[in-house]
C-alpha cells in the first residue's frame, strides 16, 4: 500500500531496533564505565543510576529488532523484488540470516540475564552492567554491520556494512541522547551528569554520518535523481545545520545552565532547545524510515508534509513526556 | 539569544556543508548532476577532520 511492502517494514524495524539497542549498550556501557569501581562516592552513584536506567531503552531496541527479525525469517523468501544500484537484493538479505540468527540469539539471552538478575540497584549490578553493554555493543554492532551477505568482501560489502552500523552512531544515538535529555528533566543533579556527555555524544553523532557519506564512496556510479533522493538530501541538510546549532552553541548555553551560579534555561531558549532536539529526532528517524522503502510514489510536497506533520506529533509527544519528568520525585541522591 | 550565532570553525563549517545539501537538491531539480553532493559531502568531512584533530 502506498508503496510500502511489508518486508521493508520490517527491515526498518530490525535496523531501528538494533540501532537503538546498540545505542542504548554504548552509552550505558560510558556511563558505566566512568564509575567503574569506585565504590559509593556520590558521583558514582549518579552514573550507576544512568546507566540502569538506559536498560529499558535497551530492551526495547532488542524488542523491535528481534521482532521483526523473527518477522523477515518467515516472510522475506515470498518478495522478490529487484534492487537498484546500492539497495541489498532478497537474495543477499537472505543469505545473511545464517549470519544473523545466532547474533540474534545470543542478544537475546543477554537480554533475558539482564532482565532476571535481582537488586538492579544495588553495587554489584552496577559493575556486572559495564561488561553487559560491551558485550551487548559488540553483537548489535555485528548485526547492524550485516544487513546482506554478497558472498564476498568487495566494495558492495563494505557499504552494506558502513550503511548500517552508521545507525547506532547516529538515530540511535540521538534517541538516546534525547530520552537523556528528557530523563535529566527530575533534578538539576541529573543535568549536570548528562549534558557534560552532549559533546561527546554530539561528536560521534557527527562521526557516524561521516562513516555512511565515506560508506557512499563505495557506490559512487549508484546515485540515481529520484525525488526520494531529493527530498533525503533535503533532510540531511536540515539535519546537519539544526545538529551544529544544537550541539553548539546550544548546547553550550544548557551546560552553562546548570553550571554552579547558572540561571536555568529560560523560556525562549528552552522553546528553541526543545525544537531542535524534535528536528534532530524526527530528521534521524525520517531518513531511516525512508532509506528502507525502495518504491515510494509520494511528490516532494508529499514527503516534505508527512515530515512536517511527524514533526508535530513528536514535538507535542516530546513535550508531554518532558511535563511528565519534571513532575517524577527525582531520585534520592539529587535530594541535598 | 544573539549567542544562538556564536560558532566554531567547525560549527561554521558544518552549516556550509549543510546549506549545499540545499542547494545540490535545487541543482539537481534543475536538471544539473551530482557535483554539489560532492562538495557538500566532502565540506562535511573536512569538518569532520577538524573535529578529529581538535580532540
Amino acid at each position: 500500500m502506498f508503496g510500502f511492502e511489508l518486508t521493508e517494514f520490517l527491515l526498518f524495524g530490525k535496523q531501528l531496533g538494533i540501532a537503538l539497542a546498540g545505542a542504548a549498550a554504548l552509552w550505558g556501557f560510558i556511563f558505566s564505565l566512568k564509575d567503574f569501581h569506585c565504590g559509593k562516592d556520590k558521583q558514582c552513584i549518579i552514573y550507576d543510576w544512568i546507566a540502569v536506567r538506559i536498560l529499558p531503552l535497551f530492551l526495547i531496541g532488542v524488542g523491535i529488532g528481534s521482532v521483526s527479525y523473527a518477522g523477515l525469517l518467515s516472510t522475506v523468501e515470498a518478495v522478490a523484488h529487484e534492487g537498484i544500484a546500492y539497495v541489498p537484493t532478497t537474495p543477499e538479505i537472505v543469505a545473511s540470516f545464517p549470519i544473523l540468527t545466532p547474533l540474534f540469539f545470543a542478544l537475546v539471552a543477554l537480554a533475558l540475564v539482564a532482565i532476571s538478575l535481582p537488586n538492579k540497584g544495588g553495587d554489584k549490578y552496577a559493575n556486572w552492567i559495564t561488561y553487559f553493554y560491551a558485550i551487548a555493543f559488540l553483537v548489535c554492532f555485528a548485526i547492524t554491520s550485516f544487513p546482506a551477505w554478497r558472498g564476498v568482501l568487495d566494495g558492495h560489502q563494505l557499504f552494506y556494512a558502513g550503511h548500517g552500523f552508521h545507525s547506532i552512531f547516529t538515530v540511535g544515538s540521538v534517541i538516546v541522547l534525547d530520552y537523556l535529555f528528557v530523563l535529566s528533566k527530575r533534578a538539576k543533579i541529573l543535568k549536570e551528569h548528562v549534558f557534560a556527555l552532549f559533546p561527546t555524544i554530539s561528536a560521534v553523532v557527527w562521526f557516524g554520518l561521516a562513516f555512511d557519506f565515506l560508506s557512499a564512496l563505495f557506490i559512487i556510479e549508484g546515485f540515481e535523481p529520484t525525488t526520494k533522493m531529493l527530498f533525503m538530501q533535503t533532510v540531511i541538510g536540515i539535519l546537519i545545520i539544526n545538529g551544529t546549532l544544537l550541539s553548539g552553541p546550544l548546547a553550550r548555553k544548557m551546560m552553562n545552565s546548570v553550571k554552579p551560579g547558572g540561571e536555568g534555561l529560560k523560556g525562549g531558549w528552552k522553546l528553541v532547545a526543545n525544537i531542535a532536539g524534535t528536528v534532530s529526532i524526527t530528521s534521524w528517524m525520517t531518513i531511516t524510515f525512508i532509506d528502507s522503502f525502495e518504491s515510494l510514489p509520494f511528490s516532494y510536497a508529499e514527503f516534505f508534509a508527512g515530515y512536517l506533520l511527524v514533526l508535530a506529533v513528536i514535538f507535542a509527544g516530546h513535550s508531554f513526556f518532558e511535563w511528565m519528568e519534571e513532575r517524577t520525585a527525582p531520585p534520592e541522591f539529587a535530594h541535598k | 539569544m544573539t549567542e544562538i550565532l556564536n560558532f566554531t570553525l567547525f560549527e561554521k563549517i558544518l552549516i556550509a556543508s549543510g546549506l549545499l545539501f540545499f542547494a545540490n537538491v535545487i541543482w539537481i531539480a534543475s536538471g544539473g548532476g551530482f557535483e554539489l553532493l560532492y562538495v557538500a559531502k566532502g565540506i562535511y568531512l573536512l569538518g569532520i577532520i577538524i573535529l578529529a584533530t581538535k580532540a
